[in-house]
C-alpha cells in the first residue's frame, strides 16, 4: 500500500460501508493525509463576547477542566490549550485598538489587520482558506472549505476571507447544506449530467458576460466584477467536482422536516453534526464556523439556557455576570462536542477520525468586560495526525497568534514559516514537541 | 424578509473603552466629512444652502458647485430590490431572495448589497433556477410557429432582455444569449419551452440584471467634467428610487422616446410613481431603514419581563409604523414634523393593551388618538422604543444614539481608552442613575454626553415601550437636554423632546441628506452639495412635505448626472 496516498478500503471499511460508497470516494489520494493514508482535517470554531478566564484557564501545568470546558471532559487527553497567545497584530495596529474586540474576526484566521480603529474588512487570505486551496491542489474535493454559521451574518465580519476585502459567507441553512453535500450522490447518474451540462452552459455565458461588463467600468467597479467572477470560478469548481451516482453514501444526518423553523439549539446541534458526517465522509477537510460573530451578539438571548438578557450585555457585566457567561459558553463547546465525539467514534486506522483533526476553538477577544484582543482562549482538539502533542497546557507571553495559524498549515502538511503580515514570522514548535 | 439580524451593537452595559467601540459599531451616517458642528441655517429661506450636520455629511465647507455631480458607483441588487424585481419582470410573488444572505454593509444605514461570495452566487444561481423553471414561456415568449423558430427567441431576447437589463441589451450580448440557446436546443436538446427557460436563467444571473449599471450600448455622455445619465439609466434612478424595483411599461416608454430629460418630465414621472403602491411601499421601508424599525421582530426580549411580546404584538408594532407613515406622508399633510408630533397612531388589540387603552379591541388596526402627556409621534411608538430598547429595560445609550446618528446626522468620535462599566442594576438606582455614574468616567466626553442625554428623555418607556413612572421602584426622571441647531436646549420628556426636533431645522437638514443617502446608495460627497440645495430647496417650498422631497430629489444634479468614475474609459 502506497502510504501517500489516502487507502479508500481503510476509510470504507472503518466507516462500515459498501462497495456502493465507492463512488462517493474519490479515487486517488495526496496529502494533507496521514502515514496510514487518512485525511487531515481542520476545524475552527469562533465565536464572540470572550471567556471567564478564571473558569477557562488551568491554572497550574496541568489542563485542568473548569466548568466552561465540561462538555470536552472526555476528551482531555486529546487537548492542548496554548495560552498567552495575543492578537499582537490588532495590539500593534494603528488606531488604539487594544480593546477592538468586536472587531477582530477579521484578523483572527488572516493574521492581518487594518490600520484603524473598528477594522471590518479581512486584509488578505485567512488561514483556512489557505489551507483550502492548497488541499484542492492535490485532491478534489466536493467543498474543499465549508464555511458554516447558525446565524445570518449581521453583527460583523466573518473570521474566513478568500482574499483582502472578499469575505466568505457562512451556509446557515442546514437543509440547503445538506443538498450541496448529499443531493448529487442521491441523484440519478442521468440526471446529474444533465444538470452538470445546463448548469455549466450557463456559467459559461455568465463568465463571458462578466468579463463583457467590467470592461466598460470604473476601477473600484471592476474589483466587484472579479470577485463575482471568482465565486462564479467556485461554483464551477464545485460543479466539476460533483461526484454522481453514489447510491449510499456515508450516514446522512437526519433533518426535521423541510419547512420547519429550527430554534437555535437545534440548528446548532444539527451544523455541527453535518459537519461531523462531511469531514468522515471525506466531503471536506477544512470547516470553519462562525458562530456568534464579531460585534457583540447582541440581539440575541438564551432562553433555553434560562438566560433573557443581551448577550453582550452578559459579557460586558463582567465578573456580576461570570455565571451566566460560563453557562452559554458551556453549551456552545456542548454543541462542539457533538463533532468531536463523532469523529472520535470514528475508527481511522491506528486512531480516529479525530486523531487525524484539529478542531480549534476561539473568540474574538479574551473576556467580556473589557474586550481586550490579547491572551486570545485558543484551544486545539485533535493531534491532526500527530503534529499536535496534546493532553498540555503550554505557556507563551505576549506572543503573536500568527505563529499558531503558521502551525496549523504545518499540521496540515502545507510548509509555511509564517502566515499573515510581514513582521510576524515563526511557528509554535512547543506545540508538536 | 428584512435585513435578518440586528447589526446594532451597543449593549446596554457600557463598559470600557471596548464599550463604546461597540455601542459606535452600529451602521452609522458617517459621510466623508470629518466630524465637527456646523452652524444650522435659516430653512426658512429656500435659497439658502443646506449647512453641515453636527458631523459628518460633507461638513467641508466647499461651495456648491452647480455643475458638479456626485459619483454613482455600481450597485448590486440588494434583497429587497430583487424581489421587487422579479415580481414586476415575472409577475411572481415568491420572495426568492430572503434567502440570500443579509445585506450586509456596516458603513452604511440604507441596505446595500456586498460583493458576490461563493454563498451568494450560489443563491443567485438557485433564485434563477427555480424562478426560469416556473416561468410562462407562454406569455413571455410567444411562438406562432412551432418547433421554436429561432426568430422568436431573437425576439424574446431583445424584449426580455431589455426589462430584464433594464435598458436595450448590447449587439455582444443578444449574441451571447442566442448561442446559449443553440446550446440548449442542440447540446441540452431542449425545446423550444425549454431553451426559454435556459435563457431566463442565465439572464437573471447575468451582471446586467444583477447589477445596477444601465448605460447601454452607448458611451456615457460628458457635459464637462460630469456624465449626463441616459434615458434608460434616469429610469431605472427614478425606479429603483421611489420603487426599489425596475421601471414599468411607462417609464421604459418615457426612456425609448427620450422624454426623461426635462424637469417637467422627470417631476410628472416622479409623481405618478409616488402615487403607486409601490411608492408607498418605498416610503415605509425608508422609515424601516432610516430607524431600524424593521428589526422589531428579530429583537429578544426578556419573556419573563414582557410576556405580550409575542409574534402578533410584533407584526401590530410594525404594522402600526407603516400606517402611521403612509398616513402622514400620502393621505395627511405629509409633512416631517407631523411624523414627529402627530397625537394619534393604529392601534389594534395587542398595541392597545401596551397603550393602556380598553376601547380597541379588534385585530385591524384603528386610527386612535393617544393620551398625549404619554405619547407623540413617530419616537413615542412602540417599534422605535423596542428596536432601541434593551432585552429587559430601557436602553438610554442606544436611544439617544439613534436620535444623534439618523435625526441628527452626527457622528460620534472615536471612543477613548478604558472606562470601567457601569454598575449592575443590584446595585440599586434607576438606570439613569447608574448611568449618570458611568457618564463620570472618561467615556463620557468620548461619547457618551452626546448620546445619553438625548436618551434619558425616553426613560419613561420600557423595553418594548410602555410607559412607565417607576423604574426599579423609583420615580423615573426624564428631563434632560439636547444640543440642537447650535443652543442646548431643555425638555422634560420625550415629548417635549419630539416637538423640539420636529421644530429643528438641523433635523430637517439631516432628514433631507438621509433621503439623497437612500436614493443614491451613498454617501453624500461635496459634489452633491448643489443637488443637497436644490432637494432642499423643494422640501421647503413644498412646506416640509415628505412627497416634495421625494420630488427634489430626483429633480437634483446628482440625480441625473455623475461624475466619471476613476480607471472608466469613455
Amino acid at each position: 500500500m502506497n502510504h501517500e496516498r489516502f487507502s479508500r478500503r481503510a476509510l470504507l471499511k472503518s466507516l462500515g460501508a459498501s462497495a456502493a460508497l465507492v463512488p462517493l470516494l474519490h479515487a486517488e489520494r495526496a496529502p494533507a493525509a496521514t502515514v496510514a493514508g487518512f485525511p487531515k482535517r481542520l476545524v475552527t470554531v469562533s465565536w464572540t463576547n470572550g471567556i471567564v478566564p478564571t473558569d477557562f484557564y488551568p491554572t497550574g501545568a496541568d489542563l485542568t477542566i473548569g466548568q466552561t470546558l465540561k462538555p470536552l471532559e472526555a476528551f482531555k487527553a486529546k487537548m492542548l490549550m496554548p495560552i498567552g497567545l495575543d492578537l499582537k497584530v490588532v495590539l500593534d495596529a494603528a488606531g488604539n485598538r487594544a480593546y477592538d474586540g468586536h472587531f477582530t474576526f477579521p484578523s483572527l484566521l488572516t493574521g492581518r489587520a487594518e490600520q484603524k480603529s473598528e477594522g471590518r474588512i479581512g486584509q488578505g487570505i485567512s488561514v483556512d482558506q489557505f489551507i483550502a486551496n492548497e488541499v484542492s491542489k492535490k485532491v478534489s474535493l466536493t467543498a474543499p472549505l465549508l464555511n458554516l454559521g447558525v446565524r445570518s451574518q449581521g453583527d460583523g465580519n466573518p473570521t474566513s476571507w478568500r482574499a483582502a476585502g472578499q469575505m466568505n459567507v457562512a451556509e446557515t441553512d442546514p437543509y440547503r447544506l445538506f443538498t450541496r453535500l448529499f443531493a448529487s450522490a442521491a441523484m440519478p447518474p442521468g440526471t446529474i449530467d444533465t444538470l452538470r451540462l445546463r448548469r455549466q452552459s450557463v456559467l459559461d455565458f455568465v463568465v463571458k458576460d462578466l468579463t463583457g461588463f467590467g470592461q466598460r467600468l470604473g476601477t473600484e467597479d471592476r474589483t466587484k466584477i472579479d470577485a463575482h467572477m471568482e465565486s462564479i470560478r467556485e461554483l464551477e469548481r464545485q460543479l466539476s467536482t460533483t461526484v454522481p451516482g453514489a447510491g449510499a453514501s456515508c450516514v446522512k444526518p437526519t433533518l426535521p422536516p423541510t419547512g420547519t423553523k429550527l430554534d437555535v439549539p437545534t440548528l446548532m446541534k444539527v451544523m455541527f453534526e453535518m459537519g461531523a458526517v462531511a469531514l468522515k465522509c471525506d466531503l471536506t477537510r477544512v470547516i470553519t464556523y462562525d458562530l456568534y460573530d464579531d460585534g457583540g451578539g447582541d440581539g440575541n438571548n438564551f432562553p433555553w439556557l434560562g438566560i433573557s438578557s443581551d448577550y453582550h450585555k452578559v459579557a460586558h457585566a463582567g465578573s456580576s455576570q461570570y455565571a451566566q457567561k460560563i453557562k452559554i459558553d458551556q453549551w456552545i463547546y456542548q454543541n462542539i462536542a457533538i463533532l468531536v465525539q463523532q469523529l472520535d467514534a470514528t475508527v481511522e486506522s491506528e486512531g480516529t477520525a479525530l486523531d487525524h483533526t484539529v478542531v480549534m476553538t476561539c473568540n474574538d477577544m479574551n473576556e467580556g468586560a473589557d474586550h481586550y484582543v490579547g491572551r486570545i482562549p485558543f484551544l486545539l482538539i485533535g493531534s491532526c495526525g500527530g503534529f499536535f502533542k496534546t493532553g498540555k497546557v503550554v505557556r507563551y507571553s505576549k506572543i503573536p497568534h500568527n505563529r499558531l495559524l503558521t502551525a496549523l498549515c504545518n499540521a496540515m502538511d502545507v510548509p509555511a514559516t509564517t502566515f499573515g503580515a510581514a513582521g510576524y514570522e515563526g511557528t509554535l514548535t512547543e506545540l508538536s514537541t | 424578509m428584512t435585513r435578518s439580524i440586528a447589526k446594532a451593537v451597543g449593549g446596554f452595559w457600557l463598559a470600557t473603552t471596548v464599550a463604546c467601540t461597540a455601542i459606535i459599531a452600529e451602521p452609522n451616517d458617517r459621510g466623508p466629512g470629518a466630524p465637527g458642528s456646523g452652524t444650522p441655517g435659516d430653512p426658512s429661506n429656500p435659497t439658502n444652502p443646506v449647512p453641515p450636520p453636527t458631523g459628518g455629511g460633507t461638513g467641508t465647507g466647499v461651495p456648491a458647485d452647480p455643475y458638479a455631480a456626485g459619483p454613482m458607483p455600481m450597485r448590486r441588487l440588494n434583497r429587497r430590490e430583487y424581489n421587487n424585481t422579479v415580481r414586476d419582470l415575472l409577475s411572481v410573488a415568491t420572495k426568492p431572495a430572503d434567502a440570500f444572505p443579509a445585506d450586509l454593509d456596516p458603513d452604511f444605514i440604507f441596505h446595500r448589497a456586498g460583493l458576490v461570495s461563493s454563498l451568494d452566487a450560489d443563491r443567485l444561481r438557485e433564485a434563477a433556477e427555480t424562478l426560469a423553471s416556473a416561468a410562462n414561456v407562454t406569455t413571455l415568449a410567444p411562438c406562432a410557429t412551432t418547433g421554436g423558430d429561432p426568430t422568436c427567441a431573437h425576439k424574446f431576447v431583445e424584449t426580455f432582455g431589455l426589462r430584464a437589463y433594464r435598458r436595450p441589451p448590447l449587439a455582444a450580448e443578444i449574441d451571447r444569449l442566442m448561442a446559449l440557446y443553440q446550446v440548449g436546443r442542440t447540446t441540452l436538446m431542449l425545446d423550444y419551452a425549454g431553451a426559454i427557460k435556459l435563457l431566463i436563467e442565465a439572464m437573471l444571473q447575468s451582471p446586467a440584471f444583477i447589477y445596477r449599471w444601465e448605460l447601454g450600448p452607448n458611451a456615457p455622455t460628458l457635459e464637462g467634467q460630469v456624465v449626463r445619465l441616459g434615458p434608460y439609466e434616469v429610469a431605472s434612478r427614478l425606479s429603483y428610487f421611489l420603487w426599489r424595483s425596475m421601471p414599468d411599461q411607462q417609464l421604459f416608454a418615457a426612456a425609448a422616446a427620450n422624454q426623461l430629460s426635462t424637469d417637467a418630465d422627470l417631476e410628472q414621472q416622479a409623481r405618478r410613481m409616488l402615487a403607486d403602491t409601490k411608492g408607498r411601499e418605498t416610503v415605509g421601508s425608508f422609515f424601516g431603514e432610516w430607524l431600524s424599525l424593521e428589526q422589531v421582530p428579530e429583537r429578544p426580549k426578556d419573556t419573563t419581563l414582557y410576556p405580550e411580546f409575542n409574534d402578533a404584538l410584533k407584526a401590530a408594532m410594525t404594522a402600526e409604523m407603516q400606517n402611521f407613515v403612509s398616513n402622514v406622508v400620502f393621505e395627511g399633510d405629509g409633512r416631517l414634523s407631523s411624523l414627529l408630533t402627530a397625537t394619534y397612531s393604529y392601534v389594534n388589540q395587542p398595541l392597545a393593551k401596551l397603550y393602556g387603552l380598553t376601547s380597541t379591541t379588534t385585530t385591524n388596526l384603528q386610527k386612535t388618538e393617544l393620551n398625549p402627556a404619554e405619547r407623540l409621534g413617530l419616537l413615542t411608538q412602540p417599534a422605535f422604543l423596542t428596536v432601541t430598547g434593551a432585552t429587559d429595560g430601557s436602553n438610554p445609550v442606544k436611544r439617544g444614539r439613534k436620535v444623534y446618528e439618523r435625526l441628527l446626522c452626527g457622528t460620534l468620535p472615536p471612543p477613548p481608552p478604558n472606562v470601567p462599566p457601569p454598575k449592575p442594576p443590584s446595585a440599586g438606582g434607576t438606570t439613569r442613575d447608574r448611568f449618570v455614574e458611568h457618564d463620570m468616567q472618561a467615556c463620557a466626553a468620548g461619547c457618551h454626553t452626546l448620546m445619553d442625554p438625548i436618551g434619558f428623555g425616553f426613560e419613561h418607556y420600557d423595553g418594548i415601550g410602555k410607559y412607565r413612572t417607576l423604574d426599579n421602584g423609583l420615580p423615573v426622571n426624564s428631563a434632560s437636554k439636547i444640543q440642537l441647531d447650535g443652543a442646548a436646549q431643555n425638555f422634560k420628556d420625550a415629548i417635549e423632546l419630539s416637538r423640539l426636533l420636529a421644530d429643528s431645522a438641523e433635523v430637517r437638514n439631516c432628514f433631507v441628506r438621509q433621503w439623497t443617502r437612500f436614493a443614491f446608495t451613498r454617501a453624500e460627497t461635496d459634489a452633491d452639495q448643489a443637488s443637497l440645495n436644490s432637494a432642499n430647496a423643494k422640501f421647503v417650498g413644498g412646506n416640509y412635505s415628505v412627497r416634495e422631497l421625494l420630488v427634489g430629489v430626483a429633480l437634483s444634479r446628482s440625480f441625473r448626472y455623475r461624475s466619471l468614475a476613476a480607471g472608466e474609459q469613455p
